[in-house]
């Protein structure tokens, strides 16, 4: 059945919609960097006391920054449109009744779409880190990667690591960006199987998770973020220090697949229990 | 029937022991500085800004709370108070009277709300560092019987514009760090930017003061950082920096429940030691 759904979502062209705004994405932010460092470092640049010089702007910053906006506000969306398509798009197509009287298991069919929801955003988290990583070594150039309090909000003191020890970092972020990208897509598997409409269910995972992301970015909700799954959506970025504080990674990582896990549970209790209705 | 019970079972238990291993079950705050000296050798340092934000663009300190400035600074057992917000060198020379004529004191030259420096030991010596930055006052601490020498610079940054800032902050950071060390040196004020809260809603230009923050702190050691707010609403606008190469600081932090009336800013202590 894995590979029949896999059939189903590569002519359903839902993946090729997401590489394309991946790449659209990319294109836009190479041309917005490289012109805000030309801007900086150029002659006509207006003199002010700063960090940025000509060493910060290069393919490792470039990489970080297409990839943080791409993770947070990108790929998500994509991501809960495969959730609310998957169970709703089927039931609405009669799609769902179809596999049921083969028979195959709910737990079988269930499972199948989760794991091709894993795989999706595995692949769409590393193919954005890919494409950045790629774009920015022959568009910008390598040099080490420099962090500063305030940017992106990743660390509170000066941060260098040569360019080898980041790409290493890198290769980790990609397994705890598909995590957090798997997380929307289990919320919006979970709002798929009370839907009887596929643009129902993408249009509310969809605007859940821009409430929830918007409400955790605001710091008059300070105390409701630990309950937001979105607060921990960039835990990632602990992985850019020197010295890395697994036990917080781990322990924001834990949060997030307890979240995912959660959406998942809730989802087949649902999906188990429902009466596929004519 | 029954895999799928187990299964939901599962995940469900699965959530849980996730969620838990995820929760931070201890609280952590920064807590208040501990007011007890971190050490005898060590410089306590004080900055605070003792202006009120009322009115047109906010006031300098009020006469009438003076007398409480002047108990806070006695309780603290200062080496060194540098005060933003001081109207004049009347205003600062009643304050001198309340805490004890043995007290040093420096003010800012011109303007009417003005920096000022209190050192109850040590001597106090302007330092022209030919900034052009008004709100700003250099000065060199001489407590050589003591604890040491130090080059010290007190700033109050504009409120208003962060290109104002980042030109007060950086030339200032640039003139002090051209001195060479010995003897070593601390950047004091009421800096007005803040980068550890989302500061949008305050600043013209978010990232204009990003770059004067880390202009700083890419060499000097930010004493403060990571031990909450100073100012209202929950916002870090009071910095002391510290040389790194021969400072070490051992205890820093806002001073909770000092203000008097309407002020906004707590102040912030740090007491430091020669390596």
């Amino acid at each position: 059945m894995l590979g029949l759904e896999c059939l189903r979502l590569w002519r359903s062209r839902r993946p090729l919609v997401a590489v394309f705004a991946v790449c659209f994405f990319i294109v836009l932010m190479l041309i917005g960097f490289y012109t805000y460092a030309q801007s900086r470092t150029g002659g006509e640049a207006e003199f002010r006391f700063t960090f940025e010089n000509r060493s910060y702007f290069n393919g490792l910053t470039f990489t970080l920054y297409a990839f943080y906006f791409g993770a947070i506000l990108i790929l998500p969306i994509f991501a809960a449109i495969e959730g609310g398509v998957q169970l709703a798009g089927d039931t609405a197509s009669g799609v769902m009744k179809l596999f049921l009287t083969r028979p195959l298991s709910r737990t079988r069919i269930f499972m199948t779409k989760v794991v091709l929801g894993a795989a999706l955003c595995a692949l769409l988290a590393g193919f954005l880190l890919g494409s950045s990583l790629l774009v920015g070594l022959l568009a910008i150039g390598w040099g080490d990667l420099d962090l500063y309090p305030g940017v992106l909000q990743m660390t509170a003191t000066h941060q260098h690591l040569p360019a080898e020890v980041a790409l290493r970092r890198f290769l980790i972020v990609w397994p705890a960006a598909s995590l957090a990208l798997w997380v929307p897509y289990s919320m919006s598997l979970w709002v798929s199987t009370w839907a009887k409409s596929p643009v129902n269910a993408v249009g509310s995972a969809v605007s859940m998770y821009l409430v929830m992301y918007v409400v955790a970015e605001i710091h008059f909700f300070e105390s409701l973020r630990p309950w937001l799954f979105t607060s921990y959506s960039a835990a990632w970025r602990a992985l850019f220090q020197e010295d890395v504080q697994w036990a917080v990674f781990g322990r924001d990582t834990a949060r997030l697949a307890g979240f995912g896990l959660l959406f998942l549970a809730l989802a087949f209790r649902r999906f188990r229990r429902r009466q596929e209705i004519a | 029937m029954r895999r799928a019970v187990w299964l939901e079972v599962l995940l469900f238990t699965s959530a849980g022991v996730c969620l838990a291993l995820g929760t931070e079950w201890s609280l952590r705050s920064p807590g208040d500085i501990e007011m007890t000296r971190a050490a005898d050798s060590a410089l306590r340092v004080m900055t605070w800004n003792v202006g009120s934000p009322g009115g047109r663009g906010g006031s300098a300190l009020r006469s009438v709370h003076l007398p409480m400035v002047a108990e806070s600074i006695a309780r603290a057992e200062l080496d060194l108070c540098i005060l933003q917000e001081i109207a004049g060198p009347a205003q600062l020379e009643r304050l001198r009277s309340a805490l004890g004529t043995e007290w040093s004191a420096l003010i800012s030259e011109s303007g009417s709300r003005r920096v000022a420096a209190l050192a109850p030991r040590a001597t106090l010596e302007r330092l022209d560092l030919s900034s052009g930055v008004s709100r700003s006052l250099a000065l060199a601490f001489d407590d050589s019987e003591g604890i040491g020498s130090f080059f010290v610079v007190g700033l109050h940054a504009d409120a208003w514009s962060s290109r104002e800032r980042n030109r007060e902050i950086g030339s200032l950071a640039q003139a002090l760090a051209e001195f060479a060390a010995p003897p070593h040196k601390l950047l004091v004020g009421d800096f007005n930017l803040d980068v550890e809260q989302r500061g949008d809603l305050f600043s013209d230009d978010e990232h204009l003061d990003l770059e004067t923050y880390n202009f700083v702190a890419q060499h000097w050691l930010d004493a403060g950082l990571g031990k909450g707010p100073s100012a209202e609403p929950d916002r870090r606008l009071d910095y002391i920096f510290v040389d790194p190469a021969g400072l070490r600081v051992l205890q820093a932090g806002p001073w909770k429940g000092q203000r008097v009336g309407d002020m906004d800013h707590d102040p912030v202590l740090a007491d430091v030691r020669l390596r």
